[in-house]
């Protein structure tokens, strides 16, 4: 009996150390599996019609194309996906080639994604909303892991604009890159006009100009914001003496309209400005950089009054 | 004998039909259990395969439930792009299969249609699925109608090693 109870318990230890390295075989596996989950990105194309050519390992789709992904959304009109078969699992096909195969194992294709490429409005958008990038034709390629967008590229970044030939996007690190920028922004106009250093001591003038041309209407606004002494500088420097000591010439010129029609309020001396009816045209016709020109230059003609005074 | 003989006839009369061979070609009225059906290419080779549960022959038509359409691509095969790199296996075939809960084969015309949704098995990085289909069996072209979804699995290893820098 003792006989019996060794042989059975040295049988018992060995099959429960025999499962445990079974056990510890598989849980690295497990982990390893887990791993490769990780390091596996996934990306979810959706689209109303698709035509696949099995000859070709091409995937046309068409009507509201989708891209998406943990970190962006990509859109378009027209999309090509390139399939290819993976050389990889050919290497492990290989290896299980030499083992006696079953025909639904051995003969089952493993395509993988090779590159896709987007044509028509394309847009490229960061989910989290902070970048968007546009262009006309993108192509997204595997190895390199870039979307590359060329044909009137352009980014947007709040309310700024960036144009430039090409747009690099890399998925990796979710950052968008442009080459030969042309950046635009966009300045506020009222937040600049009196938070300058000179500008609360002519807050009163200041003020009532202001009060004026808003109740002007829309057809004298490009004078409105075209200070008088700003117009005179530039097109005649020497007249501004002559403005400085008549501000009721300038009042006077505040009112006309583009039509040059007579002004409300005409006293003789006006006649001078009247006469010179290329100055206004001028002045009409600029554009809202000459504004801004013409911005700072408020500043130039405040900082003269004050020292005419 | 003679009413055991019918009984038996009858009683087996089903299991014949099971494993009977059936020409599509010629207009018929049958319903076919374990259908099962292929295309030879101009090698003739295996090009496609066709099965389903049931199989309704009305004339040209039959509509199947529960099929499946396997495509085998040989290595000779042209490949009309640069991207198509088909690397086989011993017996030279690619595998890409198409199930849907019902279709509606044309022997004749080479032409599955259906309006049931299906899912595309190429392997276990691309999943294809889509609601309504046509397939062209001689071209070897799959369309499909609406609601299509693709979903690409991308290897971040291979990413990483091959991708060499940034733009900057």
């Amino acid at each position: 009996m003792t006989w019996i109870l060794r042989k059975s318990c040295i049988a018992a230890i060995l099959c429960t150390l025999f499962i445990c390295t079974l056990r510890a075989d598989e849980a690295p596996k497990k982990q390893v599996t887990q791993e490769e989950e990780e390091q596996q990105d996934e990306l979810v194309v959706s689209a109303d019609r698709m035509e696949m050519q099995l000859d070709g390992r091409t995937v046309e789709l068409t009507g509201n194309v989708r891209v998406e992904d943990s970190n962006m959304s990509l859109t378009a009109l027209k999309m090509m996906v390139y399939l290819t078969e993976s050389e990889k699992d050919n290497e492990k096909d290989g290896e299980q080639k030499k083992e006696p195969k079953k025909d639904e194992d051995a003969s089952h294709s493993n395509m993988k994604l090779q590159r896709i490429e987007a044509d028509g409005e394309v847009v490229l958008r960061k989910l989290d909303g902070t970048e968007s990038a546009m262009g006309d034709h993108a192509v997204y390629d595997v190895k390199d892991d870039t979307i590359l967008m060329t044909g009137n590229c352009s980014i947007i970044q709040g309310k700024n604009t960036m144009m430039g030939d090409k747009v690099v996007y890399d998925r990796k690190k979710a950052k968008i890159n442009i080459q030969k920028p042309r950046l635009t922004i966009q300045i506020d106009k009222k937040g600049g006009k009196n938070n300058g250093a000179l500008g609360n001591i002519f807050t009163d003038k200041d003020e009532k100009d202001d009060k004026k041309s808003d109740n002007k209407s829309q057809d004298d606004k490009q004078v409105e914001d075209k200070p008088k002494d700003d117009k005179q500088v530039k097109d005649k420097p020497k007249d501004d003496k002559t403005v400085e000591d008549k501000p009721k010439d300038d009042k006077a010129v505040e009112v006309k309209p583009k039509d040059n029609k007579p002004a409300e309020v005409k006293p003789k001396e006006d006649k001078t400005v009247n006469d010179k009816p290329k100055a206004e045209k001028q002045v009409e016709n600029k554009t809202k950089e000459d504004k801004k020109v013409e911005d700072k230059t408020k500043d130039d003609g405040k900082k003269r009054r004050f020292f005419n005074w | 004998m003679k009413p055991l003989c019918i009984a038996i006839l009858f009683i087996l009369s089903p299991l014949c039909a099971l494993c009977a061979d059936w020409d599509l070609g010629q207009n018929g009225n049958v319903d076919l259990y374990g259908f099962q059906s292929c295309g030879y290419d101009e090698h003739n080779r295996l090009a496609w395969q066709i099965a389903g549960r049931k199989a309704s022959v009305r004339g040209p038509l039959t509509t199947i439930e529960g099929c499946e359409l396997v495509f085998f691509h040989d290595q000779n095969k042209q490949n009309t792009q640069e991207t198509a790199i088909i690397k086989p296996d011993q017996s030279g075939k690619v595998r890409i299969s198409l199930k849907a809960a019902a279709c509606d084969f044309n022997y004749a015309m080479g032409e599955i249609k259906s309006d049931q949704p299906i899912v595309i098995d190429l392997g276990d990085d691309v999943d294809i699925s889509g609601v309504g289909f046509d397939v062209d069996l001689t071209r070897h072209v799959i369309l499909l109608r609406s609601t299509v979804k693709l979903k690409l699995k991308i290897d971040k290893k291979t990413a990483k090693t091959l991708k060499t820098g940034s733009f900057k």
